[in-house]
């Protein structure tokens, strides 16, 4: 055999290895914790015994905890999965998108981290304070309206429902917009022929066949919910609502001593019922006959909605107003202003808050670094990792490339609470000692994220036809050469799509990052979380603009570089 | 360009012998290949016909290199490249072949020039920029070395494809539906174009497609495919005007079939009872052995057959029938004929003026109609 074939071979050797590597490491990080989490709870002291459930269900306040957080989950989710739907409809099937907008639309949320975007809330929303309600009062009283109430308080079970919802939008949103993409319209125009209206068309034919990835949504969205941190540490705390992940949090912190059987017996819960979730999709999906979806997106003719079109956009603006341009605005006035005032000062506004958070305190400072380093390098493993991953499930359908599959998409149906609880019992302790280190957060990000990306780098690798590939060989190319000089290169736009996706998310990431950061290597989220419950609000308020604006940098530089690479190679 | 018709030489390029290969899906296995034998000789255009699902994209694929067989083992050049026995089976880019690709493979990244230049540049040849000028230049595409894939037309891209393949120079070129993404206007033209570089380049070719006229355009040899298997091997020719199955025979071109029995074979003729009446047929070896009593089937072209409105009463080999429909196309014209409960189609150059509904004149010449053998039908 010649030189050539046999390098050819050596680097499938390094290829499969790696992606033996990944599935090996991978399955190692998630069953490693989760075994260790159900042996502490039943076997605490090598015995079997369910004391740790007791002393769960003699509390009185489960019962509670558990309704609350059943209200706002089941709430939040179906809004949030019904608005995504909507809005992804809007967005890729009628005429109501337009230019970069549609594009960014899903993006947009990302940008802010979730804790700021809750934050922001309180500050316009808040029953005496928010910005919006002390105008409310003010238009009232000068109606001659005297002791008018808040026109709504953000701290109740309301708002805690209102602001999960507009977090949990994105995720909905991007699965069936996926779907919707690579609807084949002909489907809808033969529809449209047969003489159905648009709507009917809708009803009868997109919806039925985007339904798997509705439920697909609808499960991620519950999965995001349940473990969703930041809203309900920052509003339910303020209402004294509690919910199951904010109560595992107190429960581990707040506590003394700290109670880590009850935490671990509620994650344990948490995974239960996501896992009961899971199955319930997976079997009504499984039973549905649900027609392919195939052809890939050609020029289709877009839904005309008239003078709805207006009505739509609207729509689509006021999810961009409310997830970032109204939280954002309220958090650059609380940074400009000395601490937290309902009205406006010109004279004592300055920038000193955002010196402050950025040079002097050192604990944001090293925090601004630590999760931009975090972040960038976070996120260029997991992409890397995903395309390997990717480019192996395509080129070898066997049993190896199915058990890399579901292993890779196995983080995706374990709360991210269970994830940071699970890996402060093992990674964090003996033998490991890896508690409050750069590398347990790293770990803990690659893993609760690699789902994500290799969803993204499948969709990368999805956009070229297996024919460019096969092409290359033909001519001559080793599997390195194709990779290098063709799969990678016509990959690379999705990739980087994915990657700041990846960056964004991990700049904001609080769940994980309240449970494992800490002093040591301190990290945007949790700093953030940190600065709320001692009450620096205009600090918080810097920190959280300063976020936004970096993310904004990133993702615009990455967007324009992309589109910058593609305009060269289109007419 | 002027056509030099060089014949294939004889030597075998491409030696496939007893090639398999099966599709295994949850719930079923399909037989893509079934034990798949043929030759390509240097210098030849072999093309694989036959309907989609027939296995002919896997062979092309096995050749290349992108499908692995079953079993079966493949040459080229002398060069065993698969072989399932010994275990053989050498990566696509260490086959020294080229390939155009039904949606052409274009890489959207890379320019026209760049794209050609790749093959050439893997195999480390020297005087790239040479290499990749004449093959734009035999494309007539010269101009358009600087642009991107996206920034050309659907025939554009076409040659270029084209380009590539041919600038490596290799012995053979693998073809893979190249002419079904392009209009009828485009296809002839690169159809044509494909033809004259064939003849006078003289690489080997593999050809797959569906189209049983681009077929018999461009091959020296057709091999019909049928379910995985070789129907049929021979010239554009042999297999039009002597199918030796029903299938084939139906998969080019139209064709009536009327089952016959032999009631007299003599002086090289058979006489047929049919349901028509009396026929009669000259036979020719390749039809097989025939006794009086055996059943066969009749296959006859429309355009060999011709019609008249009248005719000399006790004609052998003429039959009245009722004119049903009249199609004139301008070149020729088409006809269906009815006798009681079967229909003909017949073609017809001279394009006679007959009304529908009025009785008409079928003559079949005995010298080109061909007998299939019951067991083949």
């Amino acid at each position: 055999m010649s030189a050539a074939a046999t390098s050819g071979r050596s680097w499938q050797v390094i290829f499969t290895v790696a992606v033996f590597l990944v599935v090996a490491v991978t399955t190692f990080i998630i069953v490693y914790p989760l075994g260790a989490m159900v042996a502490r709870v039943f076997f605490p002291d090598g015995h079997f015994t369910l004391d740790a459930f007791g002393a769960v269900f003699s509390d009185a306040a489960t019962a509670e905890i558990f309704w609350n957080t059943a209200i706002l989950v089941g709430f939040s989710t179906t809004a949030a999965v019904a608005i995504g739907t909507l809005l992804a409809w809007l967005n890729e099937r009628t005429d109501a998108s337009f230019g970069l907008m549609s594009e960014l639309l899903p993006l947009i949320p990302l940008l802010v981290p979730l804790i700021a975007t809750a934050i922001g809330w309180v500050f316009l929303l808040a029953p005496t304070g928010g910005f919006i309600n002390v105008f409310w009062r003010w238009l009232a009283s000068g109606m001659g309206v005297q002791g008018a109430g808040p026109l709504f308080n953000i701290y109740s079970m309301k708002g805690m429902i209102f602001v999960a919802t507009l977090c949990l939008v994105p995720y909905g949103y991007l699965i069936v917009a996926a779907a919707l993409r690579n609807l084949d319209p002909v489907l809808e125009e033969a529809s449209r022929i047969s003489g159905a209206s648009p709507a009917r068309t809708l009803v009868r034919v997109t919806l039925p066949l985007v339904l798997p990835a509705i439920g697909a949504a609808f499960l991620l969205t519950l999965i995001a919910g349940v473990a969703l941190f930041s809203v309900p540490v920052v509003i339910g705390s303020g209402a004294r609502i509690d919910v199951v992940s904010v109560r595992i949090f107190r429960l581990i912190y707040s506590s003394y001593p700290p109670r880590m059987d009850v935490a671990l017996v509620l994650s344990l819960m948490l995974m239960a019922f996501v896992q009961v979730a899971v199955l319930l999709q997976a079997s009504l999906v499984g039973r549905g006959k649900h027609a392919r979806i195939g052809g890939r997106g050609q020029k289709q003719a877009l839904v005309e909605l008239g003078r709805g079109r207006w009505i739509a956009r609207l729509l689509m603006w006021l999810f961009i107003v409310s997830t970032t341009v109204l939280p954002v605005s309220s958090l650059f006035l609380v940074s400009l202003q000395p601490y937290w005032l309902p009205s406006i000062n010109f004279h004592t506004l300055g920038f000193q808050h955002f010196r402050t958070v950025l040079f002097e305190n050192s604990l944001t400072s090293r925090a601004f670094v630590n999760s931009l380093l975090l972040s960038s390098v976070g996120a260029t493993i997991a992409i890397f990792v995903g395309a390997i991953v990717t480019l192996f499930i395509e080129r070898h359908a066997g049993v190896v490339a199915r058990i890399a599959d579901a292993v890779t998409a196995l983080p995706a149906a374990i709360p991210h609470t269970v994830i940071g609880v699970g890996f402060l019992l093992t990674f964090a302790a003996a033998p490991f000692r890896l508690q409050g280190t750069f590398l347990m957060l790293l770990m803990a990000y690659l893993v609760m994220y690699l789902p994500q990306a290799v969803r993204s780098t499948n969709a990368a690798a999805a956009q070229i036809g297996r024919d460019l590939g096969e092409a290359s060989q033909v001519c001559g190319a080793t599997p390195a050469k194709t990779f290098f000089r063709i799969s990678f290169p016509l990959m690379l736009p999705g990739l980087m799509a994915g990657w700041i996706v990846l960056f964004s998310l991990i700049m904001g990431e609080l769940t994980v990052s309240a449970l494992l950061g800490s002093t040591r290597t301190p990290v945007l989220g949790q700093v953030m979380l940190d600065l709320w419950d001692g009450g620096t609000f205009p600090q918080i308020a810097a920190l959280a603009v300063a976020v936004t604006v970096v993310n904004t940098l990133v993702v615009a530089g990455v967007l324009s570089l992309n589109r910058r690479r593609q305009a060269r190679s289109e007419a | 360009m002027m056509v030099n018709a060089s014949p294939p030489g004889t030597k075998a390029l491409v030696d496939i012998a007893g090639v398999s290969k099966s599709f295994r899906s949850r719930h079923s296995t399909v037989t893509a290949l079934g034990d798949v034998s043929m030759l390509v000789q240097e210098g030849e255009f072999v093309v694989l016909l036959g309907p989609s699902g027939c296995g002919k994209t896997t062979l092309l694929r096995s050749v290349a290199g992108l499908e692995k067989p079953d079993r079966g083992r493949i040459e080229i050049a002398g060069r065993t490249v698969f072989d399932s026995a010994q275990k053989i089976a050498v990566p696509p880019e260490n086959r020294g072949l080229s390939m155009v690709f039904q949606s052409y493979a274009l890489w959207p990244h890379m320019t026209v020039f760049d794209n050609i230049a790749y093959p050439l540049r893997n195999r480390k040849r020297p005087d790239v920029k040479g290499h990749v000028g004449r093959a734009l230049e035999m494309v007539r595409c010269g101009e358009l070395a600087s642009r991107y894939p996206g920034q050309l037309s659907g025939g554009q891209q076409q040659r270029v494809a084209l380009a590539r393949a041919l600038a490596s120079g290799d012995q053979l070129i693998l073809f893979d539906e190249p002419l079904s993404n392009v209009d009828a206007k485009v296809r002839e033209a690169v159809r044509f174009e494909l033809l004259n570089l064939q003849r006078e380049l003289g690489f080997s070719a593999l050809y797959v497609t569906h189209d049983q006229s681009e077929a018999t355009a461009l091959a020296h040899k057709i091999v019909v495919m049928r379910q995985g298997a070789v129907a049929q091997i021979g010239t554009p020719r042999e297999v039009y005007e002597r199918p030796d199955s029903r299938y084939v025979a139906s998969f080019l071109g139209a064709t009536n079939f009327l089952p016959v029995t032999v009631s007299r074979i003599g002086n090289g003729e058979a006489l047929l009872d049919t349901e028509l009446g009396a026929l009669v047929a000259r036979l020719d070896a390749s039809m097989g052995e025939l006794r009086p009593g055996d059943r066969a089937l009749a296959v006859l072209r429309p355009e060999k057959l011709s019609l008249a409105p009248q005719s000399a009463a006790g004609q052998p080999n003429v039959f009245k029938g009722r004119l049903q429909r009249s199609i004139y196309l301008g070149a020729f014209s088409e006809y269906v004929v009815a006798f009681g409960d079967r229909q003909f189609f017949v073609q017809s150059m001279e394009s006679p003026e007959i009304a529908e509904g009025d009785d008409v004149y079928m003559a079949v010449d005995k010298a080109k109609l061909r007998l299939l053998a019951e067991e083949d039908a």
